[in-house]
């Protein structure tokens, strides 16, 4: 009860403050553009595939959801990473720089409670993000009708995939909130270690072929790959499910030794 | 008054760590650049020194301290938890590929292959870039446990992939080389063979070959003018091997079927080892004895491939009479025309018949229906199925020329006249049948594959499959195919590429703009003066 009541508040709050929708805005031109270049290109492919089948030399003419669909949701992910910073840092910093944070903690109401309304909350707003972003497959079945159209399935598991990461990404960035009272200082560490947690897998160290293996399993670009080809793997679900709960229980570990911290 | 103590301590000791942990990272960085390089010991050195430096951070009190071990040892035993969960996962490799054409899976057949694999295979990688083959030893790996592998870097690891190769039996690696092992079987590949084009027909096939058992007899029937098996060798200088199945027998030996000579006449009868029979282009007609025997074998189960082109490449008014009599009793009929087709006249290849529609439910052709292979025979005759003796073999048209063919009686072509384009209304509305197969029907519920031996018989209108095979991606697939089919071995089916349907969208000037509007302008715009507005309006409420 105490969760969906944190989780309400909080929803009201993300929706009600003016930068939410400047930083879903900012989002979704980008990917408007980009999915306008690619949509470009695309055409420019097919024309051109077309014109060589008149001249008798085959070409293969290109796919539309591994080119423009995957184009456009792989920038959804990179750009997911930096909205996280600006989405998440308030959460809990700007609850201890208030000093409403010792109100909460006196009320009622157990530290998972407060974490988890607040993680849903911050999780319902990437779940709107994935909604707002199905228009492009629509468009691209629009005009596409009735050959070429996108696989679904495939555009399915990019959901999914967004979804998972979207939720991995805020647990990360509700721990780094939850651990300092400076809002800029949250969302730094949020960027700095959601940049660090996709490129570890790109770390090579030469003599240690096993520890390149460590990392690159530990990363979380790693598990993007598949969820962009069409594939549902296991260990990506689990892997970020896990992380969430991982990232969501060390914040919530942080909170509770505020109450016999010096 | 205690605690106070012994917060000072704590204070004391907190201001030499981080002064410790300098010293340390200073030092492991010092080693690294005197060595030239990065070892384990500097990295452990670095992050140890990076993690006492920061506890320059932590505010030495008793209660801070139990609070940093509280928090340090739970999220260890939460991360362990985690690590053994995820590895629990990894381990189940489960995975659906929602892809149409399955890109990201291995096909049924190598999934049926493996399954029964009873022998454990090495494949050693020496490669460089072993990210590369990941993907492949995941895939194969899944399929089945008797699949070992191993990647070798020839370059770094020199003493590791000299006694790899010892092992396996070679002298030395080559970098970018696969090698397979199963028992006494070895075979070498380049890593290139899986990069490009069909990994999974060149995967699969290899681990068939080593692990084949060679069971598996093909007989060539010789004495009618049909090439021999392998090449004469040239007993001059210059002068080159004569013309040969050579080609068709590379493409299947590796599949684990051995090629035999077959002259009937000598041997009187098939002999009982015979997996199947192949009569490729002979010239000449089989005698009746010969006939006789190969009647024998097909009625006791036998499997025959016949591809038999128009006489006129013989130059004969009545060739293949007894041949033509014994298909007919299975309800082939060989009329012996020539097919031409107007659609290759247009393209600029004479008349020559195309191999226009495949049959998209039988093993030998449906993967070859969706391929872009095209191909055009030098002669083809039509096969046509007639009644059949025994209403239990069922026939399937596999191959059937373009709809503009018609026929050319060899009667004509032989008195040296030339053909003329036929009429509109003479063409033929429906293709020309260029081969068909035949077997008894499937009884439901019993696996074909797994079932006891039984008849089966392919006929090709042409003999240009048998001699072109390997020039013609499209031939030796179809060869590949109809051997394995015949001798029922299902594995060794060719395994089709699988590529990316085209699916083109051409945008007009209007679309381009309705999705610049809507794509940059419309959706970003709404959001961002919608929410904002609507923000500051709850506000000032």
């Amino acid at each position: 009860m105490a969760t969906w009541a944190i989780y309400k508040r909080e929803l009201k709050t993300y929706f009600q403050s003016p930068s939410t929708y400047i930083v879903i805005a900012l989002i979704f031109l980008l990917m408007g553009m980009i999915f306008q270049n690619i949509m470009a290109e695309f055409s420019d492919l097919s024309m051109r595939s077309q014109q060589m089948g008149m001249w008798g030399q085959q070409q293969q003419a290109p796919n539309v959801t591994h080119m423009v669909i995957r184009g456009v949701f792989y920038v959804m992910f990179s750009l997911i990473l930096f909205s996280i910073p600006l989405l998440s840092m308030r959460l809990l910093a700007e609850e201890k720089s208030r000093g409403t944070l010792e109100m909460i903690v006196t009320c009622p109401v157990g530290d998972w409670s407060l974490i988890m309304g607040k993680y849903l909350a911050l999780v319902s707003v990437g779940v709107f993000m994935i909604i707002l972003s199905s228009l492009f497959p629509l468009m691209v079945w629009y005009v596409g009708k009735p050959g070429s159209v996108p696989e679904w399935p495939i555009v399915g598991s990019l959901w999914i995939g967004l979804l998972l990461i979207f939720a991995a990404y805020s647990a990360f960035g509700l721990m780094a909130s939850s651990m300092t009272e400076n809002q800029m200082a949250a969302g730094v560490v949020t960027l700095i270690g959601l940049l660090l947690w996709n490129m570890m897998g790109d770390f090579q160290i030469e003599q240690f072929p096993q520890v390149n293996t460590i990392l690159k399993e530990m990363s979380a670009s790693q598990h993007t790959e598949n969820f962009l080809t069409g594939v549902l793997a296991l260990k990506d679900f689990v892997f970020y499910i896990l992380s969430s709960f991982l990232f969501l229980f060390i914040a919530s570990k942080t909170l509770d030794a505020r109450r016999w911290r010096v | 008054m205690a605690t106070n103590h012994t917060d000072s301590m704590l204070r004391k000791i907190f201001m030499v760590i981080p002064i410790l942990g300098l010293v340390c990272l200073a030092v492991s960085i010092g080693i690294a650049i005197h060595d030239n390089q990065f070892t384990l010991v500097t990295y452990i050195g670095m992050a140890v020194g990076v993690l006492l430096f920061l506890t320059l951070f932590v505010k030495a009190e008793v209660a801070n301290l139990k609070y940093y071990l509280n928090v340090f040892v739970y999220s260890a035993l939460v991360f362990g938890i985690c690590v053994v969960g995820y590895l629990f996962a990894r381990q189940y490799k489960h995975q659906i590929d929602l892809t149409k054409q399955n890109l990201y899976s291995l096909d049924a057949k190598s999934k049926n292959f493996l399954h029964g694999l009873g022998k454990d295979v090495q494949i050693v990688f020496f490669t460089a870039n072993p990210e590369l083959f990941r993907d492949v030893e995941e895939m194969y790996g899944n399929e089945s446990s008797h699949l070992k592998f191993k990647f070798i870097n020839p370059i770094r690891e020199v003493a590791e992939a000299t006694t790899m190769a010892a092992k396996l039996g070679i002298t030395k690696p080559t970098p970018n080389e696969l090698v397979l092992k199963c028992g006494d079987k070895t075979k070498r590949m380049s890593v290139g063979e899986l990069l490009q084009g069909n990994y999974e027909n060149a995967m699969t096939n290899a681990i068939l070959e080593v692990t084949a058992q060679g069971n598996t007899r093909i007989y060539f029937t010789t004495g009618h003018g049909e090439l021999p098996l392998d090449a004469k060798t040239p007993t001059r200088r210059g002068e080159e091997p004569g013309p040969s199945l050579g080609m068709f027998k590379q493409l299947i030996t590796p599949r684990g079927m051995e090629c035999a000579s077959l002259d009937l006449l000598a041997k009187g009868a098939v002999p009982d080892d015979a997996t199947a029979v192949v009569i490729a282009a002979p010239t000449g007609d089989f005698s009746a004895p010969e006939i006789a025997s190969l009647r024998a074998y097909l009625e006791k189960g036998g499997r025959l491939l016949v591809a038999i082109g128009p006489s006129i490449e013989q130059q004969r008014s009545e060739p293949y009479t007894r041949l033509a009599g014994l298909l007919g009793e299975y309800g082939i009929a060989l009329p012996d025309d020539i097919i031409l087709d107007m659609l290759a006249a247009q393209l600029g290849n004479a008349a020559k018949p195309i191999v226009g529609d495949m049959d998209p439910n039988h093993p030998i052709t449906k993967d070859l229906v969706n391929t872009r292979y095209r191909a055009t025979l030098t002669l083809a005759r039509p096969v046509e199925t007639t009644s059949v003796k025994d209403n239990r073999i069922q026939a399937t048209e596999l191959i059937r020329s373009s709809e503009q063919s018609f026929l050319w009686p060899t009667s004509e072509a032989l008195k040296g006249e030339r053909p003329t384009a036929p009429k509109e209304s003479q063409l033929k509305a429906e293709p020309i049948g260029v081969a068909v197969s035949m077997e008894p029907p499937q009884v439901p519920g019993v696996d074909k594959i797994k079932s006891p031996k039984t008849f089966r018989l392919v006929v090709y209108g042409s003999g240009d499959l048998v001699y072109g095979a390997l020039q013609n991606q499209l031939f030796a697939r179809l060869m590949v195919n109809s051997m394995s089919w015949l001798t029922q071995r299902e594995e060794a089916l060719d395994i089709a590429p699988r590529c990316l349907p085209g699916t083109p969208i051409i945008l007009d000037l209007g679309q381009q703009k309705v999705m610049f509007v809507f794509a940059v302008l419309l959706l970003p715009g709404l959001l961002f003066f919608g929410g904002v507005s609507y923000s500051l309006l709850r506000r000032r409420k």
